[in-house]
């Protein structure tokens, strides 16, 4: 059998095992928006676990971290860095959140917001935020998906194709299922992401150079020590400073579990312990960047000069000499990484653009099957959207997409007010969040106006936190019974 | 009244535990963070010795994500132990 034939026919077996755990759950769950949106908060640890895991391990992760690890080194240890403490409020909001979703109904994190800070703005511009955000996220998620396929089937499979083939089964199982369909799906992917991602990982060090050590020696004795040595190396190759590192870990690690499609699977939890304990096995998750960082460090000497690093992954597959079947099967596994992202945002945009967003500008709230309706037909049609985006692909995606990791932190600070500070008000926490949005695109747009070299998101979470805090102190305090409602969640109110 | 009392004192307790516990871990995760950006990452952040094969700089960072899923496992055990007491 011919090597396309095969690769086609592995990983179409990958897509119809994806098809059929996605669109299982749809027997199982409740028609209502409650099970469409939060699966009945019925998510047992085990779903729980590869639903935060592989809703961040992305394209990006897959194809991006090799590619960092080939041209920038030790930089590219940031991502790890900010992921084992950027978990960490999840441990503590996710319960909270979770307690008051019970009671309250909430499924989304603008409904919390909206109700703390009484403000049907601020859930609309959240819906708004996170809809033009998640876009392009999904976008670079297809071309992932597209990519990889074009190049490991040598052209077989065109770049559309690829793309719409595989987004054409999350679309299915996404339509159909909702939130259980993500989570199914995301076990398999995960599983089948981690395993792949091992053997690879381990295998290249292996074949190449005899082992991980001798890598990391060879690479050292080929002149690369610099590389190697923590922050590693900028974009342009020469040294990255001690401020882009540090604030970019920062950053990212502020803005890690309050990622709105991220944050609104406490609310899909079975119990606060379910969550807890997924949160906490999170870093064994984590622990799987090791080896896609090392597939990177693996082609340093033995391919050197490949101009486009996120394509390091699929140009070292195809120059080693492997069977189609194994070809296949890693190139399966890119899709998954791709797939278990894309179908969490593709999810999350239409609920949160239908609930947080349609929904409270209707003088009637919708009836529970039309919202349940209108969220199926958003996810067909932000699906179709960032498709047509992958298609006629521009740079400008990319950026808007990189820009939006310092705009995302500053949700951090009013969430951590909503549950812990009693004195936040509603001014405060409207120009906190939208005060660190502007600071933070202004020192996107004018970067060398910036005091320091740090990240954008530092500049708009300082200005953030000073309008928060300084302006709740001016303004009349909040109505004590809402604000004690989310200040001690496991306090019955009367 | 005197039951009250003996509830009173036990929720204070418990309070009390709830606040250490989740004290000294938050301590320990600054602690760690501390050590994954400047300066605190700076000691570790040379590419030799190779520890176990890998790159000093790389080994603190694998180093750090186990200590960090150690004391959120602590802590986690620490939680559920102190509600299923109560």
């Amino acid at each position: 059998m011919e090597t396309g034939t095969i690769i086609l026919i592995v990983v179409g077996l990958y897509l119809l095992i994806s098809l059929i755990t996605g669109i299982l759950p749809s027997l199982r769950i409740s028609k209502s928006v409650g099970g469409y949106v939060a699966g009945d908060r019925s998510m047992n640890v085990f779903i729980l676990y590869f639903v935060i895991g592989a809703s961040i391990f992305s394209s990006f992760a897959f194809l991006g971290g090799p590619g960092w690890a080939y041209s920038r080194g030790a930089a590219a240890f940031y991502i790890i860095a900010y992921g084992v403490i950027g978990i960490v409020p999840l441990y503590f909001f996710g319960p909270r959140a979770w307690k008051l979703g019970k009671r309250y109904g909430f499924v989304t994190q603008a409904e919390l917001l909206a109700d703390r800070f009484d403000s049907k703005f601020l859930s609309v511009m959240l819906a708004i935020l996170s809809v033009i955000v998640f876009i392009p996220y999904l976008t670079l998620q297809m071309v992932g998906a597209g990519y990889v396929l074009n190049v490991i089937s040598e052209g077989l499979i065109p770049y559309w194709a690829g793309a719409g083939m595989t987004y054409l089964v999350v679309l299915v199982y996404v339509y159909l299922s909702g939130v259980m369909g993500v989570g199914w799906s995301n076990a398999f992917q995960g599983m089948f992401m981690m395993v792949m991602a091992w053997v690879l990982g381990l295998y290249l060090p292996h074949a190449l150079y005899g082992g991980v050590g001798e890598m990391f020696n060879t690479i050292i004795d080929a002149g690369h020590e610099a590389m190697l040595q923590a922050p590693g190396l900028s974009a342009d190759g020469t040294p990255w400073d001690w401020w882009g590192f540090s604030s970019a870990v920062i950053v990212s690690a502020v803005g890690f579990s309050v990622w709105p499609h991220f944050f609104m699977r406490s609310f899909a939890a079975k119990s606060t312990r379910s969550l807890r304990l997924s949160v906490v096995l999170y870093p064994t998750f984590l622990i799987f960047l090791v080896p896609i960082l090392l597939i990177g460090f693996s082609a340093v000497v033995a391919f050197p000069g490949v101009e486009q690093a996120d394509s390091i992954l699929p140009y070292v597959l195809m120059q080693l000499e492997l069977p189609a079947v194994v070809i296949g099967l890693f190139c399966a596994g890119a899709l998954a990484a791709s797939m278990s992202s894309g179908d969490a945002i593709l999810h999350s945009a239409a609920s949160i653009g239908i609930r947080d967003g349609v929904n409270q500008v209707l003088s009637k709230p919708l009836r529970d099957k039309t919202e349940r309706f209108l969220i199926q037909l958003s996810v067909l049609l932000i699906g179709l959207i960032a498709y047509l985006f992958a298609v006629v692909i521009d740079i400008s995606i990319v950026a808007l997409l990189l820009g939006s990791y310092g705009g995302v932190a500053q949700i951090f600070p009013v969430i951590f007010a909503m549950f812990y500070w009693k004195r936040a008000t509603k001014a405060g926490a409207l120009a906190g969040l939208f005060g660190g949005i502007a600071v933070n695109l202004f020192f996107l747009w004018f970067s060398e106006l910036r005091p320091w070299p740090m990240h954008e998101g530092m500049y708009g979470l300082a200005a953030n936190i000073t309008l928060l805090i300084g302006v709740s102190l001016i303004t009349k305090p909040d109505d004590s019974a809402r604000v004690e409602k989310f200040v001690f969640p496991g306090r019955r109110l009367e | 009244m005197k039951s009250d009392e003996k509830h009173n004192i036990h929720n204070q307790k418990k309070y009390q535990a709830l606040h250490w516990s989740r004290l000294v871990f938050c301590l320990v995760m600054i602690f760690i963070a501390f050590f994954l950006v400047w300066p605190g990452y700076t000691v570790f952040s040379d590419a030799t010795p190779l520890i176990f094969g890998f790159p000093t700089s790389f080994a603190w960072i694998i180093f750090c994500t186990i200590a960090g899923f150690i004391a959120m496992l602590t802590l986690y055990i620490s939680d559920i132990n102190r509600e299923d007491r109560d």
